[in-house]
């Protein structure tokens, strides 16, 4: 995705948040949406049982 | 003529004005009300009241925490201005009624995001052993000024690994208890559902005495778990049953150091040898909480980054914002791997009773390039030194972080600690078997000579 797009798109992802990332936020915000795409595709790669329950208010 | 009290506290005042300057531990110091709440303990001592458990220990705190009267800054501007506090945090409240005697806030990474205060605002906090390196975070104040001896006692708190990497880094003893044992009460909140608070100390016994101090129930907390108070205290003898060890493998060794192999070798030697043990799904476990924070994180400080984004250290504000920016799916996913690793970690307990990992895979980095080596590619410290931390309080297990000390002469290079991690609410254990491998040399705090 060339620089405009993703600029785009983040600013449209921030929309729903009513957050408006002025130009000089947008370059750190997207490198760390890129380390977080990471980690995100390692989650979703583990396979869980559909009655595997997301933990509510946490006990060890 | 000033009692012992007062006069210890003149004494501990000067040092922190001798060497906080360069170490950069402290972001308030409360001289007049330290010393006369010590002129108190000496008062109590001359009417042969009986000493309270911490009397007249002197004490600091991160701070996030609330303290009465004073602003409550959790390392960020966009704070400063906010009223004082009303009431102290849980946590101060109960080690001040147990005789400790507050002297000071303490630096750490803005809204406690990062492992290496290194903080826009108030500065970098030093590490004692050697001030061009990294104390750790994000409650590096808190563990910096108990290792240079300027406190014997502080708080912290424990998201991901701030009260276990900063111990490791510093060479001190830090408690990360079971998620919902202490209260949270007064604690400026960086994630819900991971937040922990605890102490560090120079030894097990003073580790020991603050959470005593501050155990029991607290209505203000509603995460608190309904655990009956376990006094620690009371036997610290070093007499330990016989243990079922495990060294963690897999992930917990995958990028360490030779220090850091070497330092989880020596603790599993002492406590009789250890055997291997991989926990399934720990990198995923890992990534799970990366990303469940940066939500939780992002979702907390939304309404302040919508009208003042430009006030936030710009590396804590970039990821708040794109942590708040993940599809809800991936958390929605990430919790539900929480619940899983919980049953991994579960079942391993049922074979062993204490598991060991180092604290962090690295010494402490130099604060002028710091970063470290994870599966061959250099990245930052700040973001990654809570490695071999982070799965372990996904999981909400309690933690003693030890300081290994070398095998011969009793001292290595740079310190590096070593994680024993118990059964949910066995914080008694963990530090049982804390203070017997201090009582055998095999770890302990180094005197750095901050006179």
């Amino acid at each position: 995705m060339d620089e405009p797009a993703r600029a785009a798109l983040v600013r449209e992802a921030a929309g729903f948040l009513g957050l408006e990332i002025p130009d000089a936020l947008i370059e750190g915000v997207a490198a760390n949406l890129e380390l977080l795409r990471v980690h995100a595709a390692t989650i979703l790669a583990l396979e869980l049982p559909a009655e595997e329950e997301a933990a509510g208010v946490f006990r060890p | 003529m000033s009692g012992g009290f007062e006069a210890g506290i003149g004494t501990l005042l000067a040092r922190i004005a001798r060497h906080d300057p360069v170490l950069n531990c402290f972001t308030s110091v409360f001289a007049e009300q330290a010393l006369a709440a010590a002129r108190q303990c000496d008062l109590r001592r001359a009417r042969g009241e009986p000493a309270r458990p911490l009397e007249g220990v002197p004490f600091a705190v991160k701070n996030l925490y609330d303290v009465a009267g004073v602003v409550t800054l959790a390392g960020s501007r966009v704070l400063a201005h906010a009223p004082p506090a009303a009431q102290d945090a849980t946590a101060v409240q109960r080690l001040r009624a147990a005789g400790a005697i507050l002297v000071g806030c303490l630096n750490m990474d803005e809204f406690a995001y990062g492992f290496s205060t290194e903080n826009a605002h108030y500065g970098a906090t030093a590490n004692p052993h050697d001030t061009s390196r990294l104390a750790g975070g994000s409650s590096g104040g808190s563990a910096a000024a108990v290792a240079a001896g300027l406190v014997p006692l502080s708080l912290g708190s424990d998201t991901n690994g701030s009260i276990r990497v900063p111990a490791s880094l510093c060479g001190i003893y830090g408690l990360k208890p079971s998620f919902g044992r202490l209260s949270r009460a007064g604690a400026y909140p960086f994630v819900a559902s991971l937040d922990h608070v605890g102490p560090f100390a120079r030894d097990v016994a003073t580790l020991a005495l603050a959470y005593d101090a501050m155990q029991g129930a607290d209505p203000r907390d509603m995460a608190q778990a309904p655990v009956a108070p376990e006094p620690a205290s009371p036997d610290l003898s070093g007499r330990l049953p016989r243990l079922r060890v495990g060294r963690l493998v897999g992930w917990f060794t995958r990028s360490a150091s030779p220090q850091a192999l070497a330092a989880v070798a020596r603790v599993a030697e002492a406590l009789g040898g250890a055997q291997e043990v991989e926990l399934p799904g720990t990198e995923t476990a890992r990534s799970a909480a990366f990303c469940i924070t940066a939500a939780e994180g992002g979702a907390l400080h939304l309404s302040t980054l919508r009208s003042r984004a430009m006030e936030y250290d710009p590396a804590v504000r970039d990821r708040l914002i794109a942590g708040a920016l993940q599809p809800a799916a991936v958390v929605a996913h990430a919790q539900r791997v929480r619940s899983w690793y919980r049953r991994q970690v579960a079942q391993a307990f049922e074979r062993f009773d204490v598991l060991l990992a180092a604290s962090t895979p690295y010494p402490a980095p130099l604060r002028d390039h710091a970063t470290i080596t994870v599966d061959g590619r250099e990245v930052s410290a700040r973001a990654n030194m809570g490695l071999y931390t982070q799965p372990i309080s996904f999981a909400g297990l309690p933690v003693v972080s030890v300081p290994v000390l070398g095998p011969a002469s009793g001292t290595v290079e740079l310190p590096i600690g070593v994680q024993l991690i118990t059964r949910p609410f066995a914080e008694r254990l963990g530090l049982q078997v804390a203070a017997s491998l201090e009582q055998q040399g095999v770890t302990g705090c180094r005197e750095l000579g901050y006179e």
